[in-house]
């Protein structure tokens, strides 16, 4: 029942503790990187007196004679084939605008949604007076990226019967870049909730449906109360999640368990605590050196 | 404040989550988030703190400067209070978005404060009817994540506890004509007493059930919320009812004791 009240710590740097062997080559905007002529400059550089100087804070990588540099936080930059969890900003005419952490708003074309049975027709006028009976303004939806337009935009798409409305659950958001790029982003975690792991640092966390639904597409939500026991798996991936976030680790499906398990000695709430944070990602980055090495 | 939109099935996860005593990041309905309190981190004022309530911050600066007392109140110093919402804390507060809200904030600290026993408003007085010490509160929202009063209350507490007020000397000429004389010493002040300084509560509610601490996610699904302000020898100094919703007065009672009991 009583308040916390504390003092601001500094914040350990993670290099101490790890002792990796291979120090990445880290730069601010306004370092120069290099004053080697013969290279050619990538994303997140520019020539200013006659060196290579960096534009965005992060590591510097090399591929040949290319030098980019990886900006650390940034806005999300669509790629086809991504898996994407948004938030429907605007219906329009035929399309709908979803927000997903990009510079520009993602568009959902009426064309690219799944209509709910499954059906394949030419979308009508009668669809596109219901759209807003599909998706309204502040709906989550699950989405695959169908294509970039020129000025960075994406087009997404729902074809498919795993993505489509998302019902009861926790969104987190954290920076895109966290988010590791793998097969499935679709995880069925065995402690009991499900997990949408999105390209776009949107992560979606619910408990996992007991029969799969085919014939709805995913548009009806199940307002049932969600059970307690899911409820606190809920809350524990989710405080997990966002101390692995804080601690700069790569979010995926192996790290976001390790961080379950090394968290269930402590209560829900006191993960939130900076000391239990630096405990349990520790122990976390041990168990997946062990896995590795 | 702020909003965030939420579907209406998150909205219906976080109504039956609170129901269970069970919110999203784990807390019970009357659990705090962890904060952080640091003090003297502006050096050109008298007085200074900064709270972290999660994802909320709050900046306090208190700059002490001599001027007349009120005129029905010639024995007594005053507090002003300003509180700016940057542009930073969210983009709806860019421009003049932030006023409403700024505005709505100081008159609740002017009514928090608006009695005789939260500050000893004697002490400011360097002589009567002619000088006294006027406390300028500027409060400033860097980050707006939900339940705002409450870091508020908690950031002028610590800020106020934090001032110095420079001691001075009142000399009288042969004519008559009175000199102030600051002393030099920098350590030579006096400070004030914030034993009394009340500490805003908000419980919001959200269902049948009230939260304390609310995020801006549980703010979105609560249709009313009640602020009360309470010394730590539990007197109550003010009350203030915000949202559009009712409130049951039963309701009412359960919170009270709630308040009281933080």
């Amino acid at each position: 029942m009583a308040m916390e009240m504390r003092l601001p710590v500094p914040r350990k740097p993670v290099s101490e503790s790890l002792g990796r062997e291979t120090k990445k080559h880290l730069v601010v905007p306004g370092d120069t990187i290099t004053t080697d002529t013969g290279f050619m400059r990538g994303h997140g550089t520019y020539i200013g007196e006659e060196k290579l100087i960096a534009s965005v804070a992060g590591p510097v990588e090399r591929v040949n004679k290319l030098i980019c540099v990886k900006a650390l936080k940034t806005r999300y930059n669509g790629e086809v084939g991504d898996i994407v969890v948004g938030r429907i900003t605007e219906v329009q005419q035929k399309r709908w605008k979803v927000e997903t952490n990009s510079r520009l708003d993602s568009v959902l074309l009426l064309s690219s949604m799944n209509l709910p049975g499954g059906e394949l027709r030419r979308r009508s006028a009668e669809d596109e007076l219901a759209m807003r009976g599909f998706l309204q303004e502040g709906d989550l939806i699950s989405a695959e990226v169908q294509a970039v337009f020129s000025d960075g935009a994406v087009s997404l798409h729902t074809r498919s019967l795993k993505y489509g409305k998302l019902g009861q659950g926790v969104l987190v958001q954290v920076p895109p870049s966290l988010v590791k790029r793998q097969k499935t982003h679709f995880h069925d975690l065995p402690c009991g909730a499900s997990v949408i792991l999105g390209n776009n640092g949107f992560i979606w966390i619910y408990p996992t449906p007991e029969h799969k639904e085919e014939d709805a597409g995913g548009f009806i939500a199940n307002l049932e109360p969600v059970s307690l026991a899911d409820r606190e798996v809920i809350s524990r991936l989710r405080n997990c999640i966002v101390s692995l976030v804080t601690q700069r680790m790569l979010l995926y499906d192996t790290s976001i368990l390790y961080c379950y398990e090394a968290s269930l000695p402590h209560q829900i709430k006191d993960i939130l605590k900076p000391e239990v944070m630096e405990e349990i990602v520790m122990e976390t980055r041990q168990r997946l050196l062990e896995q590795e090495g | 404040m702020a909003s965030v939109a939420l579907s209406e099935a998150e909205k219906v996860y976080i109504v039956h989550g609170v129901q269970e005593d069970l919110r999203v990041d784990g807390r019970g309905c009357e659990d705090y988030r962890c904060v952080e309190v640091e003090t003297d981190v502006v050096s050109n004022t008298s007085g200074s703190a900064r709270v972290k309530l999660g994802h909320t911050d709050i900046l306090v600066g208190v700059k002490a400067e001599m001027g007349t007392p009120k005129l029905e109140k010639p024995n007594e110093g005053y507090l002003e209070f300003f509180v700016d919402c940057s542009a930073n804390a969210t983009p709806e507060f860019e421009g003049r978005g932030g006023d409403d809200l700024g505005t709505e904030i100081a008159n609740t600290l002017y009514r928090i404060f608006n009695n005789k026993s939260s500050v000893d408003l004697k002490s400011l007085c360097i002589s009567p009817r002619e000088h006294c010490w006027i406390l300028y509160v500027d409060v400033l929202l860097l980050e707006c994540g939900g339940n705002l009063f409450d870091a508020i209350s908690i950031a002028v507490k610590a800020a106020l506890f934090n001032t110095r007020i420079p001691k001075v000397r009142v000399l009288e000429d042969e004519e008559g004509s009175k000199d102030i004389e600051l002393s030099d010493d920098p350590y030579d002040c006096i400070r004030l007493s914030v034993e009394n300084v009340p500490c805003i509560v908000t419980l919001c509610k959200i269902g049948y059930r009230h939260v304390v601490d609310a995020t801006l996610q549980e703010e979105a699904c609560s249709l009313a919320s009640l602020l009360v302000s309470v010394t730590s020898k539990g007197v109550v100094t003010c009350m203030r009812k915000v949202g559009k919703g009712s409130l049951d007065p039963e309701s009412i009672f359960e919170m009270m004791e709630v308040h009281v009991s933080k």
